[in-house]
């Protein structure tokens, strides 16, 4: 059922986009788009291979010349393909819009060589209670107040809590309501709710970029809503796609939480011997470019940088301190 | 009646004659000797690059790019030509390239304004992100037009041919990582075979791995030594040959010994 929502919801964006109709080119007309319909031509890219595949075949239903096929395939390519871009001119576009944010953490900005950059998906992992969410508010708090943008944060567990956000803000008492304002809290329930909101978040980030960073906490609470390999993989695939379009075209940091879990071989003599698995499966694994790795000790927590935007500095690991205004 | 098959004529579309009459002065030959110890890679080859899925192969990858756009009147490896990256995993972008590009320029001690030949290179790059399945196909479709429009562009990267792997599954439930990956790979192979570009992709290996895909010239196996030591394991399909090169990550570039 879940993964018939979540192809439903898919198809749905992609149906609105790539249908074919006879406003998208004057040579489209309400016939042959019917033509077209009656022999499982229903989208522009159904057409576009066609005319790839066999371009014969599409002048005989079309009634087109080739000079105007040729043309309609130019334009459909324009309008409806990637955008090829020269990377100079790519490269003046995002230096533009691209930012550093800093996380307010001294030792944390120094192993993220310099803060946390737009145009990357950021993962924060570690065992249950290593003090992942509380890392994401830390971040939020320090961003919603040294700058005026927004923080979009993503509740799977449903724990968020604003009383327990609000007494982080102790320090900020006067404008404790306008921060809170700028923290938008979205609660999922769903895996179509989640894509669903991330699709909204790239809308409105279209029109204009009142917010630099997307928390996701967290990403296991949708992963493991059931047991089908393929449907996880593929509702992972279509988030991957979302967030890669968000940090690329948005110029988000988008800060993904995941769970650590811990192992046995199975071997009688090695029962002690535990290995740490990241959760979310090998498909996720590539996907962050860069994971941060927590792990609680005592009143701090040790913070692990195994994979980095950069290169991994030489000292890649720094000691955090809980305090009630978020780490130190 | 003379049956030879090279002594048949071959229609060619007007890109595929303009590419060939235009592309003779370009080429990445000798862009990475140790990979490729008796010249090469030539125009029309295809190049698979492979390893475990947690292996770092855009190492390589930006090796290829910036050798192939850094211009060739400062290193016999530098080749003043374009490229196309087709870019769906997004672990290779454009900062990542400016520091390879900064990194060979101080190793070579080139004294130029590195603003400028940092500029003239990225113009030589051409990048088209792509975001679902329809933009990687629709990317495929696009680049007999971007062949013809750029005659410098002799590399073509994608990186890596079989990704939405799970959304094309989710149509058809039997396909395999492998099915999809030659799916994809013929889809792009029947666009630019006779346009005189090399072409380069990452597939990741898996348990279909050592099934080949057809019309793949060289095979470049990535495995990991250590943390910035790679083994490149290369095997040339023309005569069935094979070896290993080392190479070692070393101040954002890769050194091969």
């Amino acid at each position: 059922m879940v993964f018939k929502l979540i192809n439903d919801m898919v198809s749905s964006f992609q149906l609105q986009m790539d249908r074919l109709t006879s406003d998208i080119h004057s040579l489209l007309n309400k016939d042959l788009v019917k033509e077209l319909h009656k022999r499982n031509i229903y989208t522009v890219i159904d057409l576009i291979k066609a005319i790839q595949v066999d371009r014969k075949v599409v002048e005989k239903i079309s009634k087109l010349h080739l000079r105007e096929i040729v043309d309609l395939n130019k334009f459909l390519l324009k309008k409806y393909g990637p955008c090829a871009e020269n990377a100079f001119e790519h490269y003046q576009r995002i230096i533009l819009q691209s930012a550093i944010l800093q996380t307010g953490i001294g030792c944390l900005d120094k192993l993220l060589d310099g803060g946390l950059f737009t145009g990357y998906i950021y993962e924060i992992c570690g065992l249950p209670s290593s003090g992942k969410t509380f890392l994401c508010l830390s971040l939020a708090r320090h961003i919603l107040t040294t700058t005026k943008d927004q923080v979009y944060y993503i509740d799977t567990k449903h724990d968020f809590s604003a009383t327990a956000f609000r007494h982080m803000l102790a320090d900020s008492k006067d404008q404790a309501a306008e921060i809170l304002s700028r923290l938008l809290v979205v609660r999922v329930h769903s895996r179509p709710e989640f894509l669903n909101t991330l699709f909204s978040i790239k809308k409105i980030l279209r029109v204009k970029q009142t917010s630099k960073l997307l928390i996701i906490d967290s990403l296991p609470a949708l992963y493991f809503l059931n047991g089908n390999h393929t449907e996880n993989n593929s509702f992972l695939n279509y988030t991957v796609n979302i967030l890669n379009y968000l940090v690329n075209e948005c110029n988000l940091v988008i800060l993904v939480t995941n769970l650590i879990t811990l192992w046995s071989d199975g071997d009688i003599k090695k029962v002690d011997v535990m290995k740490e698995r990241i959760s979310c499966g090998g498909y996720w694994a590539n996907v962050p470019n860069a994971r941060i790795k927590l792990k609680r000790k005592h009143e701090t927590c040790i913070v692990n940088l195994t994979k980095a935007v950069k290169a991994i500095p030489p000292n890649c690991e720094c000691e955090l301190k809980f305090t009630s205004q978020g780490f130190v | 009646m003379d049956t030879d098959s090279s002594c048949k004529s071959r229609i060619e579309s007007g890109p595929q004659l303009f590419r060939r009459l235009n592309s003779s002065s370009h080429s990445i030959d000798g862009i990475n000797p140790a990979l490729f110890p008796n010249g090469g890679p030539y125009p029309n080859k295809v190049i698979e690059i492979t390893g475990e899925l947690n292996v770092e192969k855009t190492d390589l990858l930006v090796d290829f790019i910036v050798k192939s756009i850094l211009p060739t009147k400062f290193s016999k490896e530098w080749k003043s030509s374009g490229v196309i990256l087709v870019n769906t995993e997004f672990q290779i972008n454009i900062f990542r390239i400016i520091k390879v590009i900064e990194a060979h320029l101080l190793e070579n001690n080139v004294k130029e304004s590195k603003r400028h030949l940092i500029e003239e290179a990225l113009k030589s790059l051409i990048i088209i992100n792509c975001y679902s399945l329809e933009d990687t196909e629709l990317a495929f479709y696009s680049l007999e037009k971007l062949l013809f429009n750029n005659g410098n562009i002799n590399l073509i990267i994608v990186d890596n041919i079989a990704a939405n792997y799970w959304i094309a599954k989710l149509n058809k439930n039997t396909l395999s990582y492998f099915q999809h990956a030659l799916k994809m790979f013929d889809l792009i192979f029947n666009i630019i075979k006779h346009l005189n570009a090399t072409l380069v992709f990452v597939r990741h290996e898996n348990k279909d791995s050592k099934k080949l895909l057809r019309n793949i010239d060289h095979q470049i196996k990535v495995e990991c030594i250590s943390e910035d030591k790679f083994n490149f394991q290369m095997t040339n399909f023309d005569d069935n040959s094979s070896f290993n090169v080392l190479a070692r990550m070393e101040n954002n570039i890769l050194k091969f010994s």
